[in-house]
């Protein structure tokens, strides 16, 4: 489905911070698969989603989502099949629009940005429906302003954005990471239930390797720019939190941590 | 003191209107796109170079509003792409435009600096069947609030359809724009285009109302348009339901009241700058008060 093909990113390149994050890094995801990515900061989760989306161009090797080269794709081209929650809550929605015209405005996102109404109201008892499911009250608070929500909400807000369009791509970029523990598991439980029902194919970074070992079929943790650790299937079922943690404790010590 | 200010009342008001459509368009880029655009101190006066010019070559005063604002919107192109495809800062782009539309208007005038518009030629407000049915004192009057009142309901209309959505979240977060598969950079570009095809149209409705094109009466329309919209915005704050479009007209109309007070107070019109500056520094004062009660908003 989707292939990193010997990338190379180096920031600051011929600069004294020179700082060469993926030397020759590849990976393959088939299609359907949920990876988790685990890794310490600086080992390069958050650059891979960047390239991955395209809001970093790569210095060399080929991105290939089933079987078209995207490597020169802009961010928001790529957009078209991927969705992307990130960690700040604040970047998947419009504080100043309402919870419908935010609604109503992801619903667009495949139809022409012309003069027909912002608001479909035909699609207003959908839109509640949805929302309803999330069992956080924003039904009833539709003409509320997104700026008004507690960052779980607006989390839940922004992933059932990305629920209304056919993607065939999830990333999710630490995306419980600014949310109170309940908050974050609500937001896991629906992302769960949106990869399943969608079979869509995800790639969620983060750093509760709690998460990393319940949800998602594969696993991978990042260490100056490589994959130190790729279990899939019953390999990754099979791996327990104190193996994982054992290797982070190596990786830290090796850097000094 | 007092009853020159009652005496220039319908005047002031006929001003605020007219400098309301350029709040509108400032509203566009400042309180929905978040752009500073000083763009407008050009395109203001371009408005009313146009538009002079071609009445005195003999255009109807609608066709010359039209060329007016078609050409505001290509000078707000010309600073969204220099922006947006040259990745020249926001305020650099607009800078660049002003100084450019500077000649580029002594050109359109045929190097004049001054131009006026005889009595005997048509205009908006004068010498046309419209005009001469409505009586003398309330022509520019009721000409100018039809206008501002169909721009308004067009300008609410637009920002509650697909585009405007668009528009308006590019305003507020880029980054949805991006995830909803939209070049932000376009966004960008059309809101300049609209806004500044508004702020000609101003300056070419003031110009055909005062039957005059001076080069530098674009000076300090930025400041003016951005007054308007801030008063506008901070006097309707606790009231969801006036539409800012509304409060932005209503800016206008009470910035001018402002003026025109510290006029009647025996201020020398020659101060009108400087009383524009302080009465904007004040709003400007006055409303950063309330905004840091809302740092967590």
């Amino acid at each position: 489905m989707l292939e990193l093909q010997h990338i190379r990113k180096i920031y600051n390149p011929g600069t004294v911070r020179e700082l060469c994050l993926f030397e020759d890094f590849s990976l393959s995801v088939g299609k359907g698969e949920f990876i988790s990515v685990v890794g310490s900061n600086g080992s390069g989760k958050t650059s891979l989603l960047n390239i991955l989306c395209g809001s970093i161009p790569v210095d060399a090797g080929r991105l290939v989502l089933d079987g078209t080269d995207i490597t020169r794709q802009k961010e928001h081209v790529r957009a078209r099949r991927i969705a992307r929650i990130y960690q700040n809550p604040a970047l998947g929605t419009c504080a100043k629009m309402t919870i419908l015209e935010n609604m109503a405005l992801a619903d667009s996102k495949y139809k022409r940005m012309n003069l027909r109404p912002g608001t479909d109201k035909t699609q207003i008892g959908r839109y509640r429906q949805m929302l309803a499911e999330l069992g956080l009250g924003m039904e009833n608070m539709l003409q509320a302003r997104a700026g008004s929500l507690s960052g779980g909400q607006r989390q839940a807000l922004a992933l059932t954005m990305s629920r209304l369009n056919p993607i065939d791509f999830l990333v999710l970029d630490e995306h419980t990471a600014a949310l109170d523990p309940k908050a974050a598991e609500i937001i896991m439980r629906l992302t769960h239930q949106m990869v399943t029902e969608g079979k869509l194919t995800a790639i969620m970074v983060t750093h509760n390797l709690r998460f990393a070992l319940d949800y998602g079929d594969r696993l991978l943790m990042l260490h100056q720019g490589q994959a130190i650790l790729d279990k899939s299937g019953p390999d990754k079922a099979a791996l327990r939190l104190e193996d994982v943690l054992q290797i982070f404790n190596q990786i830290s010590i090796e850097c000094g941590n | 003191m007092l009853s020159s200010f009652v005496a220039t009342l319908p005047s002031t008001l006929e001003q605020g209107l007219i400098y309301a459509v350029l709040a509108l368009g400032l509203m566009l880029t400042y309180a929905i796109l978040d752009f500073p655009d000083l763009t407008v101190d050009g395109s203001f006066p371009l408005g009313g170079a146009v538009s002079t010019s071609l009445i005195l070559a003999g255009w109807g005063p609608l066709p010359a509003l039209l060329a007016a604002t078609l050409l505001g919107a290509l000078a707000g192109l010309c600073t969204g792409l220099i922006h947006v495809k040259l990745k020249v800062r926001a305020l650099f782009s607009g800078i660049i435009m002003m100084t450019a539309l500077y000649s580029i208007n002594l050109r359109i005038t045929g190097g004049l600096s001054l131009l006026s518009i005889p009595r005997s030629q048509t205009t908006l407000f004068r010498n046309n069947p419209l005009a001469d049915f409505l009586p003398v004192d309330l022509r520019v009057l009721v000409i100018v609030f039809s206008i501002i009142l169909l721009l308004k309901l067009l300008l609410d209309g637009f920002l509650s359809t697909r585009a405007g959505y668009l528009l308006r979240a590019a305003g507020d977060n880029e980054t949805v724009v991006t995830s909803l598969a939209r070049d932000k950079g376009n966004v960008k570009i059309a809101g300049l285009v609209l806004a500044n095809a508004l702020v000609a149209l101003s300056g070419a409705i003031l110009c055909q109302q005062q039957r005059m094109f001076e080069i530098s009466m674009g000076t300090g329309a930025m400041v003016l348009g951005l007054a308007s919209v801030i008063i506008g915005i901070n006097l309707f704050r606790k009231l969801e339901l006036v539409r800012t479009t509304t409060a932005v007209i209503i800016g206008a109309i009470v910035y001018k009241l402002c003026v025109a007070f510290a006029i009647s107070c025996g201020l020398s019109p020659m101060d009108m700058k400087l009383v524009t500056a302080a009465l904007f520094l004040t709003i400007l004062a006055l409303g950063a008060r309330p905004r840091k009660e809302k740092a967590n908003a």
